[in-house]
């Protein structure tokens, strides 16, 4: 085969683009840790890259919405927990208003459990971020409005939310209750299984106010019922709320996990091994530089070097 | 009786002037041995007439018969075949290029990600589940005013990512025919420079004066260059006239000029990818000019098929949301508990025009989030609209949208890395073929110059014999 004057350069300079081009490309995957950048450096590894990270932000948003759950949850249980210390109290009234203590005394319990479901109003008014707590999907009206007689007494107690609450996504098909209503088939505050504090407060209150002894009597027959449903009602949201925030713990726990363990099989696909990379940048600088001497030493010699 | 002393010298003069023309065609080689496109050159040598003697025919020394092209004319025919080829790939991977960095779907690990804390990528495919995520979080807090800005602000990115990712792709399409008409600009100016200079190698070669060399070379050198456009074929007839072809149409025919490329944009019944596209087209002919090689179709392929099928996909993706996102907020209560079923999400109906309604971003209250009037706190609507991104959507083939954009895009990377390994066999085919010709025609300097010193020597014993002769005869002066 003849080799001409174009033939050394021709393949210097090819060899020299393509290693310099090889050089680039694992500096680039050095310098970045990435194999991959660009869809068309490995397009199925890109493919799968991304579904890997849809799936990863997914979780990511279940695990921000198991926090507004949370601390949706954790107001309400704190709200909740604060009517259960009034009601104890309450209850220890209802209790303490017995026969042997005279009308007088049993009439200065009723100012206390007066101020008690005043209490108990503005605690089934809380509001959290601007939104009524317990007024189901009417979140933005206030849910307890009361009517009250000449003396600023409360006497009736309306609620104006609903009975609906919503559900929130915290992994796929996975939701948990996010809200609570005040009135209704699990209300915070009356349901239908005899539980109706405002009522039972003000019923004890009055009772307490006229204090005859049949009022007494009434006292320890219905209102201590009343009162021992609402206790019920109280107990069962707050197995309800630990249910939910275990739920919560463990929803929150596995998505970090999967979002966790989708990190490695992204690295599959996208990282570089680097010290395969820097090896072989290293063999590759050693060819540039063998090419550059060997090509230099080449292309310096001809036969006219040796002609006088 | 022989030549005689004056006939050598004679026969010494023309040894010198044959050494002399060697070296002046060596000198030629030389001065030519960088240029690629140059085929080496040889003196043709042949001994001059014999002269009848009685003693028998006696050799009279030689005389330079003409000069000679090393060439492989069908290494030079397969040489421009393989570089439409190559030209082909090479326009179509440029142009990919382009459209894979303005579709700017790029992974990047090393920036961490705010929402995700994860690194990322920055193109629409997080852009289209961000979208979804903030509905997410609109249906935990259905009334906050802070995500239903969110929402809309996400759906603006959203169809801002949409919008741009197809005016980039269109722009790159419209550049495309720009690229075209420049292309066709330059295949005419070769057309006519091919057929001036084979009139002008018709004219010289006539009367076997010999071949037209340094003109022929630069005629394959034009070839090439237009390979790098279109692909042709060429004839010679038996007086040299060449006629060349592409698709076959005659563009010259025996060396004269008959047709030449012109720009044209579909008016009869184009199909969607074709309108307001350039196409090619013979000046004297109606119709479509079917180029299947080079530049021209590199441009044409790459912007028909591979860049509108992703930009008709991201089109698919945007329209499929827009259909289904409105279809559901149609149905929803604002946070006023009203329900406007003509008040969109998105407007627009597909990649290239979609945003988001400007009610909605003049007061985000008004997003439709709820189902119940007068429920504020619902999160219906809000929920459905974050399903749809784990929804199998009908009009994008059961696939959700994540899936079909990254699909396309995958799809779209599989056919630039197809391309890419073409062209990287292909350009070794090119280089082994223009090596071997090389290997034929090139100019080795040691081979020159070592025929140099024969050429010398031949010179210097020339020389010596008419000086020989010259001692002779003044010899035979002095005899008197």
């Amino acid at each position: 085969m003849r080799v001409t004057a174009n033939s050394f350069p021709i393949d210097l300079r090819q060899q020299l683009a393509s290693l310099m081009k090889k050089q680039s490309t694992l500096q680039m995957r050095a310098t970045t840790g990435q194999r991959i950048e660009n869809t068309s450096d490995d397009p199925r590894a890109m493919h799968k890259v991304m579904g890997l990270q849809d799936e990863q932000r997914k979780l990511y948003q279940y695990q921000k919405n198991v926090l507004n759950v949370r601390e949706n949850v954790d107001i309400a249980y704190s709200a909740i927990d604060s009517m259960k210390k009034t009601f104890d109290r309450a209850s220890e009234i209802a209790t303490l208003a017995d026969s042997a203590k005279s009308p007088e005394t049993i009439r200065v319990y009723a100012h206390e459990v007066n101020q008690m479901l005043e209490s108990a109003v503005q605690l089934a008014n809380t509001k959290h971020r601007n939104v009524y707590l317990f007024a189901g999907t009417k979140s933005l009206t206030q849910p307890f409005t009361v009517t009250r007689d000449t003396e600023d007494r409360i006497t009736a107690v309306t609620y104006n939310g609903n009975e609906k609450t919503i559900n929130i996504d915290v992994a796929e098909n996975s939701m948990v209750p996010a809200s609570f209503t005040g009135q209704g088939a699990n209300g915070v505050l009356k349901n239908n299984k005899g539980a109706d504090i405002m009522k039972h407060l003000m019923d004890l209150r009055d009772l307490l106010t006229t204090a005859t002894s049949a009022d007494v009597e009434k006292i320890k027959t219905e209102i201590r019922q009343g009162l021992q449903n609402d206790e019920d009602n109280f107990i069962d949201h707050f197995s309800v709320i630990g249910a939910t925030q275990s739920r919560l713990d463990t929803s929150e726990a596995i998505a970090k996990k999967r979002a966790f363990s989708l990190e490695p099989l992204i690295s599959k696909e996208a990282d570089v091994d680097l010290a395969e990379t820097l090896v072989r940048l290293n063999e590759i600088q050693n060819a540039y530089t063998a090419a550059l001497q060997t090509g230099g030493t080449l292309l310096s010699t001809s036969l006219l070097d040796y002609l006088r | 009786m022989g030549i005689g002393l004056f006939g050598t010298m004679e026969m010494a003069r023309n040894s010198l002037a044959a050494s002399r023309t060697a070296a002046e065609v060596t000198g030629h080689n030389l001065a030519n041995a960088a240029n690629p496109a140059y085929a080496r050159q040889r003196i043709k040598v042949e001994p001059s007439p014999a002269l009848p003697t009685t003693e028998g025919p006696q050799g009279t020394g030689a005389n330079v018969a003409g000069f000679e092209q090393i060439r492989d004319y069908t290494l030079d025919k397969f040489l421009v075949n393989e570089k439409y080829l190559t030209s082909y790939y090479d326009s179509k991977l440029t142009t990919l290029m382009q459209a894979q960095a303005r579709l700017g779907q790029i992974l990047d690990r090393q920036t961490v990600d705010p929402k995700s804390g994860n690194g990322g990528q920055t193109g629409l495919a997080e852009r289209i589940t961000d979208f979804f995520n903030t509905f997410q979080s609109l249906s935990a807090a259905p009334t906050s005013n802070t995500e239903r800005r969110l929402s809309v602000v996400s759906g603006q990115e959203l169809a801002d990512r949409f919008q741009r990712a197809h005016d980039r792709l269109n722009t790159l399409r419209t550049d495309i025919n720009s690229e075209i008409n420049n292309a066709v600009e330059e295949v005419n100016r070769l057309l006519e420079s091919i057929s001036v200079i084979s009139q002008r190698i018709g004219a010289t070669e006539t009367g076997e004066t010999g071949m037209a060399n340094e003109l022929r070379d630069t005629r394959q050198q034009w070839f090439e260059t237009l390979a790098k456009y279109t692909d042709f074929t060429t004839t010679e007839n038996n007086d040299g006239q060449m006629t060349l072809m592409v698709a076959g149409q005659t563009f010259i025919d025996e060396d004269t000029l008959v047709d030449q490329f012109q720009t044209t944009t579909i008016t009869d019944n184009p199909t969607a990818k074709q309108v307001g596209m350039s196409y090619v087209k013979m000046v004297n002919k109606p119709g479509l000019l079917n180029v299947t090689g080079g530049k021209i179709r590199g441009l044409i392929d790459a912007r028909d098929d591979t860049i509108y099928t992703i930009q008709n996909e991201i089109n698919m993706v945007a329209a499929g949301l827009i259909t289904e996102v409105n279809a559901l907020h149609a149905t929803g209560y604002d946070l006023n508990g009203a329900n406007n079923s003509s008040l969109k999400f998105f407007t627009g109906t597909g990649a290239g025009d979609i945003a988001v309604e400007s009610t909605l971003i003049n007061d985000p209250r008004r997003i439709q989030a709820s189902a119940y009037a007068n429920e504020p706190g619902d999160n219906t609507i809000a929920k459905q609209i974050a399903s749809l991104s784990q929804k199998a959507v009908p009009t994008l083939t059961n696939l959700t949208f994540n899936e079909r954009y990254n699909n396309a895009v995958a799809q779209f990377g599989q056919s630039v890395s197809n391309v890419e390994t073409h062209l990287e066999a292909q350009e070794a085919v090119e280089r082994l073929l223009l090596k071997q010709r090389d290997t034929i025609s090139g100019v080795s300097i040691d081979e020159e110059v070592a025929n140099l010193m024969i050429y010398q020597r031949a010179f210097q014993a020339s020389s010596r014999i008419i000086s020989t002769v010259d001692a002779l005869l003044a010899d035979l002066l002095r005899l008197k």
